[in-house]
């Protein structure tokens, strides 16, 4: 099952990728095809090589520009991390760290590396304390 | 120019043939025109359809990988059994203390569920439960729009209706677009990551924090401090599991002992487009969201002893509201919090009784 759900997507983007290559080369050789043809005194058929040439080369780059542009939306996405933030409440040192599971907000941290250690440092004596949890670089709103 | 050949030699047959190819095109689209723009449409419906059910797989496959942790076999069949649960709402044709049964009815299903989950996972605390709960509502949530969505795409298939087709296509993007942020909820609730929802909470905890914590009714937590005088009752949903609370029943009780002077409600609001994350807005009513019962709930004690309700709306979309929560709106939740303060001092005079509530799931933040 697994393997079914995941073969579409590997085989289409290089399908997708040949079919962009084969519309190149059409494209290119209608566009050849009209430039040479051109003493051929049929003059409308070399524009319509022409013209069709180009189009297909234009919409060609444009389907490329688009598959980029997702591909790097796609990216950007995924470089969102969630910070936890801890504060030691004696002596106000702040640290910021990756999410660890478990954090939560008002709950115990690591131990504070300022403040010497306590003498009962088994308990939570020493220990910051987390003041916030937060998703940093939070896609921004698209602005219009 | 061999392979070139093919196309033209020399001759102004080609011409011929294109021009034949148009007019054969113009009749295929005067006639079957619709059609085709049908087929178009539809295929880009079963392609949203297709991203949906991916989607929904995804997140059943995320949550049963999460709960393997805890070796039980049974909790995979709950889960799928939980995604076809039904909660049928009561009958309002006689709609006087409707809002009563829809309560009781709500109540159960959630303590099934929760009662299931425990029962099947014994050694889960009350937090993890909740957690666990929220990530099977996320399934069920993206199972529900699969459903509905193949239900509506099979039936205009059926009637071929183009007009069900092009509804349906209309709001596929915003279905898409709720789905998606779902999806996006599965990582802050399978670990416990405070999520933007939890903005009234947060608020509500910040002020709490360094009082005494009472427990009261279900999922509650509260606490009183002395504000310049006045005594201020901050309450919120108990965390750091991913409970709502039930803010209703626990103003309910309090104001039996306690006559409130006024009600301030903190909660996550939706923003409309174009609005910024995080802004604050202010206003007058029971500021919360949910079916109903606990807006009822307040709204019943507020008129029944003419207590004022002033509330706070932190805005973002609905993706914010249940993805871990951004700096946007921690900006909004410490903006919030000076205004809170400054206002219940505005409004109230000193030996003034004042009601707190933080509204929203606060899913990782403790008090
Ligand atoms: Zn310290």
């Amino acid at each position: 099952m697994r393997a079914l759900e995941k073969s579409p997507a590997s085989l289409l983007v290089p399908f997708y990728f040949f079919l962009l290559g084969l519309l190149i080369l059409f494209s290119l050789i209608l566009l050849v095809q009209g430039v040479t043809g051109a003493g051929r005194n049929d003059s409308f058929t070399n524009m319509l090589f022409i013209m069709t040439g180009l189009t297909g080369l234009v919409s060609t780059f444009y389907m490329i520009r688009r598959y980029q542009v997702s591909v790097q939306k796609m990216l950007k996405e995924r470089k969102t991390v969630v910070l936890t933030v801890e504060e030691c409440s004696k002596c106000s040192y702040k640290a910021v760290r990756p999410f660890r599971e478990g954090d939560y907000v008002y709950g115990y941290g690591e131990e504070c590396p300022r403040c010497p250690k306590g003498s009962g440092d088994t308990g939570v004596e020493n220990r910051m304390v987390i003041t916030a949890i937060y998703l940093e670089g939070g896609r921004q709103e698209e602005r219009y | 120019m061999q392979p070139l050949l093919f196309l033209g030699q020399d001759n102004t047959d080609i011409g011929y043939l294109i021009n034949i190819l148009y007019m054969a095109m113009f009749l295929v689209l005067v006639f079957w025109g619709e059609k085709i723009q049908t087929m178009i449409r539809l295929r880009d419906i079963e392609y949203a359809l297709e991203r949906l059910r991916l989607m929904r797989d995804e997140s059943v496959k995320f949550t049963k990988e999460k709960l393997k942790k805890y070796g039980r076999e049974d909790i995979n069949r709950f889960l799928d059994n939980y995604l076809e649960f039904v909660t049928i709402p009561p009958v309002d044709m006689d709609p006087a203390g409707v809002v009563w049964k829809l309560d009781h009815i709500v109540k159960t299903a959630e303590d099934r569920v929760r009662g299931e989950i425990k029962q099947i996972i014994p050694n889960l605390d009350e937090s993890q439960v909740l957690n666990i709960m929220n990530l099977f509502e996320a399934s069920y949530a993206l199972n529900y729009y699969y459903k509905v969505v193949r239900h509506y795409y099979i039936l205009s298939k059926k009637t071929s209706s183009y007009i069900l087709i092009i509804q349906l296509q209309a709001i596929l993007p915003q279905v898409m677009m709720e789905a998606e942020a779902y999806l996006g909820a599965l990582q802050a609730f399978s670990s416990g990551q405070p999520i933007g929802d939890g903005a009234g909470a947060l608020v509500a905890a910040r002020l709490m924090r360094g009082g005494e914590l009472f427990d009261i009714e279900r999922d509650n937590v509260y606490t009183v401090k002395n504000i310049q005088g006045r005594r201020v009752y901050f309450m919120k949903a108990k965390g750091p599991g991913g409970a709502v609370g039930t803010p209703g029943d626990a103003l309910m009780k309090l104001s039996e002992k306690e006559s409130f002077k006024m009600i301030f409600m903190v909660d996550a609001g939706l923003k409309l487009e174009g609005e910024k994350t995080g802004s604050i807005a202010e206003g007058v009513g029971a500021i919360i969201g949910g079916i109903g019962t606990e807006k009822y709930k307040i709204e019943e004690v507020a008129t029944k002893k003419t207590i004022p309700l002033y509330g706070m709306i932190i805005k973002m979309s609905l993706k914010e509201a249940i993805t871990p929560m951004t700096k946007d709106v921690l900006n909004g939740v410490e903006e919030a919090h000076q205004l809170l303060l400054k206002r219940i001092v505005e409004k109230s005079s000193e030996g003034d009784a004042v009601m707190v509530i933080g509204v929203g799931n606060t899913m990782g933040i403790a008090q």
